[in-house]
């Protein structure tokens, strides 16, 4: 086991699992990427989407059906979890219930035959590192919901393993402490620099945390990028629709000039963005409601007129539900106040109408 | 993917130390090893009994010398299995219907109520099915023979209650208390009164359970034997009691009848048996321990 | 086993508020009255019966069970049977139950078979283990054939045969009762310890064997208080007038054969009171564990 690495090799890491009726489905299909030393990657999709099957794979708790992990060239996928030396937090935490914050903690360093002389120390120092220092004696049933997170994160770390991987960490905290506990993942991340995989549904933790994203779907790799590129550039129209692009609509390709690409439905003409080549006449574009101006811009330049068929109130502003005179609805936030019945017009930057084969 | 798909089966890994392998795999063998061998002697030692009932004669060698089912229609009229099937048929039958209408009203108390003494009563229902038959059996003969009970038919139905009924009990609350009592609540204000919201509601969301909880009694009852041995008369044993006789008085009758009868029990049984198993867990016949949920993930 | 399970979880239950009785408490009644009248009412009238012999003062009964050379010796006859027939079915049982803890074919399989010879009774295993285990059986046989045992063996009628019948009969019991308490320690557990270290030993070891340890302790309990009260095997496959006359064939003979109701109380009083001290020693070992959860975390 070592404490540090350059880089973490998968290459075409396949898992299937039976089926009923006795097929086999591949829950991770050829994952290949590579994670450098102190790189917080994570894994996003929705559930069944194969992010849990892959960091159990990386962890050892799943043997691959196919493909290979290395680390610095040498495989490990052969390796049981207690030979790998990853750090690991779960789900539900999944503390061992009979034993103290303090043993739980202490517990990977005693497998490592440490003398409880030199475990103390360590487990004081990931404990404080938690905040957690006043608890060392409580067992996991007297602590809240976040405390027992903490403790299963200086439990993953106390080891200083050379990865960590985090399955889920913050799915059943409510939403303050999510917050709270996510930033305390990113300060010990900053603090140690240990590589770290993320696993999560959630695309706020993803943005928020990871140095780069992993998007996936039934099993098969999206998209990797950096956050800031699978926010503004979504690989495919599933990224799109989950990094939060609620307006989709389809369209006839009227006019395709490099990367920008008309199109027309009903009454509505618009200009947009290409982000993946078009395989037909048809086409989709994909639009944030965020990201719809309302009012005119530009002297009319994709701008859609409708009227107001719902508002939904969310505080710095609001959500409205707009019927265009085509036929079409779209969703846009507006700062504005606005009534159902409204006559409104919405512009729509072209760059930030993109285009997808449909 | 979910993390139940986790449990499906152990990772195997090719590169565990030489010497600890070897050990770990003479480990497994031993275990494996002694799981077989208890298996096959239970096997053959029922094989044996159905071997010697179609026997004509067999002694001291591997097979007997002539085969014959005579033995089962000898057997059918020496030990008159008619009468006794029957009074077993009853006894059963009551057994079940009993312990489900006493049990069940009680199992939903304890799912839905907490009350004082709540943990008392339900140490009332568990010690029947912790202190064994035969330490109660013999003052709860004393007590039935006083009241002219014992040697009939009813005292045998109420010996056989007695773990009966707390089995249902201790099947049923668990199970009660996984349905969500919201749906009572939503049937209340839907306007169903108690007997609706129990005829409506209640009874098909528990006809999975009553239906576990009745096989595991009728199986558990066919063979219960001490109680009824010690409360049963000559005209209300029951199959498992006659068989215990017949074999106690050996040298009576041709051993191979006695094998015919205890081939008859047997097949009784592991009907109900492989009926009961389709609907429940076999672990549920020992104890009411929940199976873990599957974590989600 | 079930009592703390069940009383534990507040959950869906509603506390009995002051607005008057709860008529759901009603329905407890009949079960209730029945275990009292049918259960408690046998056991106290034993009790007082049992120091109201025919002749003689109050204990008379327990001096005679404690000075007639065929009663008190059944004591420690018993245990001799009950004592290594559950050391061997909990003990072997426990690594079984952990080696087949991942849920699959092979545990239902196994679960199956087990089942049986629980379902089938003491009382037809007595007669198959006549016919198997008998000098002239297949196991004889078997052992002749291959040079293990010449002569034929003895195992039925004998110590020997009703060790056998107890282990049949009771290893299945165990192994089932281990494996679902083993099924019920969150296997999320065993791989967050795996990832730091720990092996299959390791994991059994710091663990399982922990969590384990009330449902090992209550296991205990429930076989060897079975086995205490072995009695048709005893009868059928042991030697009923010397080396097997256990407690109950005593307790049996003074009711049914010498129609002595109040020395046949006694004897049950004797043999549930020895019961109760094993299994208060039992659980009073399993006070020292770790009792509660066996889940990794909330929920």
């Amino acid at each position: 086991m070592r404490h540090d690495f350059r880089e973490l090799k998968l290459e075409r890491v396949t898992r299937s699992f039976a089926a009923a009726g006795g097929h086999a489905f591949n829950a991770l299909d050829e994952l290949t990427m590579t994670i450098r030393r102190g790189e917080f990657v994570a894994l996003l999709g929705p559930s069944g989407c194969g992010k849990s099957t892959a960091l159990n794979c990386i962890a050892g708790l799943l043997a691959l059906s196919g493909g290979a992990i290395s680390l610095d060239e040498q495989r490990i996928d052969t390796l049981p979890p207690e030979k790998r030396g990853f750090g690991m937090v779960f789900q539900n935490y999944a503390l061992f219930p009979h034993m103290t914050v303090e043993r739980n903690v202490g517990f990977g360093l005693r497998m490592r035959g440490m003398s409880a002389a030199e475990i103390a120390p360590r487990v004081a120092r990931a404990l404080s590192l938690v905040q957690l220092s006043g608890q060392a004696g409580k067992l996991p049933g007297q602590l809240s919901g976040g405390q027992q997170q903490r403790v299963a994160i200086a439990r993953a770390i106390v080891i200083e393993p050379p990865l960590v991987l985090m399955d889920e960490p913050l799915s059943n905290l409510d939403a303050k402490l999510r917050i709270e506990t996510r930033a305390e993942i990113r300060r010990i991340h900053g603090e140690l620099g240990r590589a770290t995989i993320y696993v999560t549904h959630d695309q706020d933790e993803a943005l928020s945390l990871a140095d780069r994203i992993v998007v996936m779907k039934d099993g098969v790799v999206q998209q990797i990028d950096s956050p800031q590129r699978i926010y503004a550039q979504p690989a495919n129209l599933h990224v799109a629709h989950f990094m939060g692009y609620r307006n989709v609509l389809e369209f006839e390709v009227t006019a395709v000039n490099a990367e920008r690409v008309e199109l027309s439905g009903g009454a509505v003409r618009i200009v947009g963005t290409l982000c993946q080549p078009l395989d037909g006449r048809r086409a989709v574009v994909a639009i944030r409601p965020e990201e719809i101006v309302v009012g005119t811009r530009d002297g009319g330049a994709n701008s859609v007129r409708g009227s107001v068929t719902g508002v939904e109130y969310g505080g710095r502003d609001s959500l409205i539900e707009v019927l265009l005179d085509g036929g079409l609805r779209l969703l846009a936030r507006s700062d504005v106040p606005a009534e159902r019945g409204d006559a409104i017009t919405l512009s729509i930057p072209p760059e930030r109408a993109l285009v997808y084969p449909a | 993917m979910s993390a139940a798909a986790i449990g499906a089966q152990p990772t195997r890994h090719a590169s565990a130390g030489g010497a600890a392998k070897l050990l770990d795999r003479a480990w497994r063998g031993l275990l494996a090893g002694l799981m077989v061998l208890f298996v096959v002697n239970v096997a053959l030692l029922i094989a044996a009994v159905a071997v010697n009932s179609v026997a004509t004669r067999w002694l001291g060698t591997w097979l007997p010398a002539g085969w014959t089912l005579s033995w089962y229609q000898q057997s059918w009229s020496d030990f008159q299995l008619a009468g006794i099937l029957w009074v077993t048929f009853e006894v059963v039958v009551a057994v079940v219907v009993l312990s489900l209408a006493i049990g069940v009203p009680a199992a939903y108390t304890l799912a839905r109520r907490d009350f004082p003494g709540k943990r008392a009563l339900l140490l009332l229902f568990l010690l029947p099915l912790m202190v064994p038959p035969m330490t109660y059996g013999i003052p709860l003969a004393t007590v039935l023979y006083q009241m002219h009970l014992a040697g009939t038919i009813w005292g045998v139905i109420l010996a056989n209650l007695i773990p009966a009924a707390p089995f249902v009990i201790l099947v049923m609350t668990p199970f009660i208390e996984q349905i969500d009592p919201n749906l009572e609540s939503a049937a209340r204000v839907f306007g169903a009164g108690t007997g609706r919201m129990f005829t409506s509601v209640l009874v098909p969301l528990l006809a999975p359970g009553i239906l576990a909880a009745s096989l595991l009694v009728l199986v558990r009852t066919i063979a219960l034997f001490e109680l009824t041995f010690l409360t049963a008369g000559p005209d209300s044993q029951t199959l498992v009691v006659a068989l215990y006789y017949a074999v106690f008085a050996a040298g009576v009758r041709a051993p191979q009848s006695i094998d015919a009868m205890a081939m008859i029990y047997m097949l009784v049984t592991l009907v109900w048996l492989l009926i009961a198993l389709r609907f429940v867990n076999p672990t549920q016949l020992v104890s009411r321990v929940k199976e873990h949920p599957v974590p989600a993930g | 086993m079930s009592a703390a399970a069940l009383a534990g979880r507040g959950g869906p239950a509603v506390a009995v508020g002051r607005r008057g009785f709860d008529r759901a408490l009603l329905l407890a009644i009949p079960a209730t009255l029945f275990m009292v009248l049918l259960f408690v009412y046998p056991f106290l009238y034993g009790l007082w019966l049992s120091f109201a012999p025919a002749k003689g003062g109050a204990l008379a009964n327990y001096r005679t069970f404690f000075t007639t050379p065929d009663l008190w010796p059944t004591i420690g006859i018993t245990l001799k049977l009950a004592l290594p027939a559950t050391l061997i079915n909990v003990g072997i049982a426990l690594p079984i139950a952990f080696r087949m803890r991942v849920r699959g074919r092979w545990q239902r399989v196994v679960t199956t078979l087990l089942v049986v010879p629980i379902t089938l009774g003491t009382v037809l295993i007595a007669e198959g283990m006549l016919n198997y285990f008998g000098p002239k059986g297949w196991l004889s046989h078997t052992l002749q054939l291959l040079h293990l045992y010449d002569g034929p063996i003895r195992l039925t009628h004998n110590y020997w045969g009703v060790l056998i019948s107890l282990v049949i009969s009771g290893f299945p019991f165990a192994f089932l009762l281990i494996l679902s308490y083993v099924t019920g320690i969150d296997p999320v557990l065993a791989r967050a310890a795996a990832t730091l270290g720990a092996g299959t030993f390791a994991q059994f070891r710091h663990i399982y064997l922990p969590l384990l340890a009330p449902g090992l302790a209550m296991c205990f309990c429930l076989a060897f208080v079975q086995a205490f009260s072995v009695f048709p095997s005893a009868v059928l496959v042991g030697a009923p007038a010397g080396p097997t006359r256990v407690i109950s064939i005593a307790a049996y003979q003074a009711a049914f054969e010498q129609y002595d109701y109040s020395l046949a109380s006694a004897i049950a009083m004797i043999m549930g009171f020895v019961q109760l001290v094993i299994v208060a020693a039992v659980l009073g070992l399993r006070g020292l564990f770790y009792r509660g959860p066996v889940a990794g975390g909330k929920g």
